[in-house]
């Protein structure tokens, strides 16, 4: 049976990067996540550097990233463009870049040029300070959880500083009724939103890094129980991660993922999810 | 030298369309993003529809989902003249919503398989079903959990999660985005020659319904515009459902009402034995007629009343066929926001 790794070589795009799927054009998401899941991995050290050379390529000149080069708005994939970059490639000049993108991102409430301002009053809410998915939107618990994965140990700016702790408000505010995290923002909804395993498991990764001890136990019960009741492989896999980096280790869900990887190597034959269950396996991004 | 002179009548003339030009700033700067020329164009488009050929929307009265649905939809598809989709590439566009009682806020699967039966049967080119829920990353999961896959595996056919699939940049039409002029959608749907839009017949807590119309966002790809899809909330969702629909391929409905569902849907709704399909190639009239069968004034949904204004499609003049509008009338509980 051929391992992930193959898989990975085999779907790797003529550009350098990986889509969702095998043949698709390279997007950001999917490409870090393979970069963060071969890193350590010798036999890979071939496509690793394509990869890697495809998504510093692929950089706008703003620092931020879009989807991909076609994509000339810089988005919500830039933390992810980020995360792979500060674990891989530490010295490189675009995480400077990177950094000041993602630090000064816009919001619904703020532009970019008001963030800059010294006497914006930080001490907004927590909303208006948190991570949206595109510039000068609202803010959602996704990007926001990957906005402080990224910027944890590279923020040094006032405005990056104040609006992690912003996030940490954001998402102590936007637990769900029994712990957890989901969408985020109910507000639109008008209505409960449930959490589920993915936005748990990000939320949990990056206040295990900053502020462990905001996580209480029902967090935990509901990555649980929702990679029970939808045990597909971003679920178990985020989860595990999530898991692991709190020191708790799952047998049976590491056996889950490993029972689910197809012939080919991959999970659902789709590099993004395939790179998540490699981490999970190895038990960190 | 004389000095430069100008008659009085010159000057009224100036004055006047100076005025009027001043007029048609304002107007056009305090009509939001859209602008005095797309309201008045949309006006008469609306108006026009009255000179256009009838709507027409076939209704049939099912009882069950283990009834003959590809016998009636087959009905339906005959007395709705959908077009003749021999050799054609088709997009089936389930609604699959994250969680909750799956089978009851979700498309039932077993329409979905009659429609794939009969698409199969007309001779289509090819088939595939794709969906990009607004809340999950993997959306195959919830196809896994709804029951539909098996009648995917039974038909061999491909199930895209659309939130994943390669992304385009298509042009926005019809003034509905204001400034943004590219929408990123997936290539499955671009290059589809017809989507089939098959919602669940039910309330929804913001948008008043979900119907044709409404089942369409879930094409926009979340991989571009973050979950929920969040352009619908910069953008508004009424103008997103309106103008999304000007920016895909044609659009069939097919409504699945057998069992709809009322009151704080689509999360916390409640099932309705309605008992009716839908069918027709004029989605706005479709749900027009649906929404109507569910006792909804479409004055109360703006999507369909703004749809209907602007001429979306055809709403003036709206023929059903097959059982009669009395016969599956119901009055199902608003939603919070009706």
């Amino acid at each position: 049976m051929p391992s992930s790794i193959d898989y990975l070589i085999s779907t790797q795009h003529e550009t350098g990067g990986w889509g969702y799927s095998p043949g698709h054009k390279s997007v950001v998401e999917p490409t870090a996540t393979v970069l963060l899941s071969i890193r350590d991995e010798p036999k890979a050290i071939n496509i690793f550097q394509k990869g890697m050379n495809w998504l510093l390529s692929s950089q706008h000149q703003d620092g931020g990233w879009g989807i991909n080069e076609d994509d000339p708005e810089s988005g919500w994939h830039t933390a992810w463009a980020l995360i792979a970059l500060k674990h891989s490639n530490p010295s490189n000049d675009s995480i400077v870049r990177a950094v000041e993108w993602l630090s000064y991102v816009s919001t619904y409430q703020f532009t970019r040029n008001e963030l800059r301002d010294p006497k914006i009053p930080m001490s907004d809410t927590a909303v208006a300070l948190s991570w949206p998915w595109l510039p000068g939107q609202g803010c959602w618990i996704e990007p926001t959880a990957l906005a402080v994965l990224a910027l944890e140990g590279l923020a040094q700016s006032q405005v990056a500083t104040t609006r992690m702790r912003a996030a940490f408000d954001y998402f102590h505010q936007n637990r769900t009724p029994i712990g957890g995290w989901g969408l985020g923002n109910a507000g639109p909804y008008e209505t409960v939103v449930l959490p589920d395993a993915y936005r748990t498991a990000l939320v949990l990764m990056a206040l295990a890094r900053v502020q462990p001890k905001e996580i209480q136990s029902n967090d935990l019960s509901a990555l649980r129980q929702d990679m029970q009741q939808d045990p597909c492989i971003l679920s178990l896999s985020s989860g595990l991660v999530a898991l692991k980096t709190l020191g708790e280790y799952d047998h049976d869900i590491s056996s889950q993922i490993t029972d689910n990887q197809l012939q080919d190597g991959s999970w659902n034959n789709n590099p993004f999810f395939t790179a998540w269950a490699m981490m999970a396996l190895r038990g960190n991004i | 030298m004389s000095k430069p002179t100008i008659s009085r009548r010159a000057f009224i003339r100036l004055a006047l369309l100076g005025g009027i030009g001043v007029g048609l700033t304002y107007i056009q700067q305090n009509t939001g993003d859209y602008g005095a020329l797309n309201l008045l164009r949309w006006s008469l488009r609306g108006q026009l529809q009255r000179l256009r050929p009838p709507a027409i929307v076939g209704l049939a009265k099912c009882s069950s989902y283990d009834d003959d649905l590809v016998s009636a939809l087959r009905d339906l598809w005959r007395i709705s003249y959908i077009p003749d989709l021999h050799g054609k590439s088709i997009l089936i566009k389930p609604n699959l919503l994250d969680k909750g009682n799956y089978n009851l806020a979700s498309t039932n699967h077993k329409v979905v398989g009659a429609v794939i039966e009969l698409l199969l049967e007309l001779g289509v080119g090819k088939v595939v079903v794709g969906e990009g829920s607004a809340f999950r990353r993997d959306t195959y999961s919830i196809v896994k959990s709804s029951g539909l896959i098996q009648e995917l595996d039974s038909h061999s056919i491909k199930f895209i999660d659309l939130n994943y699939d390669e992304l385009m940049p298509v042009r926005t039409r019809d003034g509905w985005f204001g400034n943004i002029d590219n929408l990123w959608l997936p290539r499955y749907v671009c290059e589809a020659d017809f989507i089939i839009s098959i919602p669940k017949l039910k309330t929804h807590h913001w948008a008043g319904v979900t119907l044709s119309l409404k089942n369409l966002l879930g094409t926009i790809p979340g991989s571009r515009y973050g979950w929920p899809k969040n352009i619908i909330h910069m953008n508004g969702i009424n103008p997103t459902i309106i103008g999304l629909y000007q920016s895909l391929p044609p659009v069939i409905s097919i409504i699945d009402g057998i069992i709809g569902m009322e009151g704080n849907g689509p999360l916390y709704g409640e099932p309705v034995k309605h008992g009716l399909l839908a069918v027709g190639s004029d989605p706005l009239a479709v749900d027009i007629i649906c929404a109507q069968l569910m006792g909804f004034s479409i004055n109360n949904i703006p999507h369909l009343s703004g749809a209907a204004w602007a001429g979306v499609g055809q709403a003036k003049r709206i023929e059903t066929r097959g059982i009669s509008p009395n016969q599956l009338q119901k009055q199902y509980k608003a939603p919070p926001s009706l």
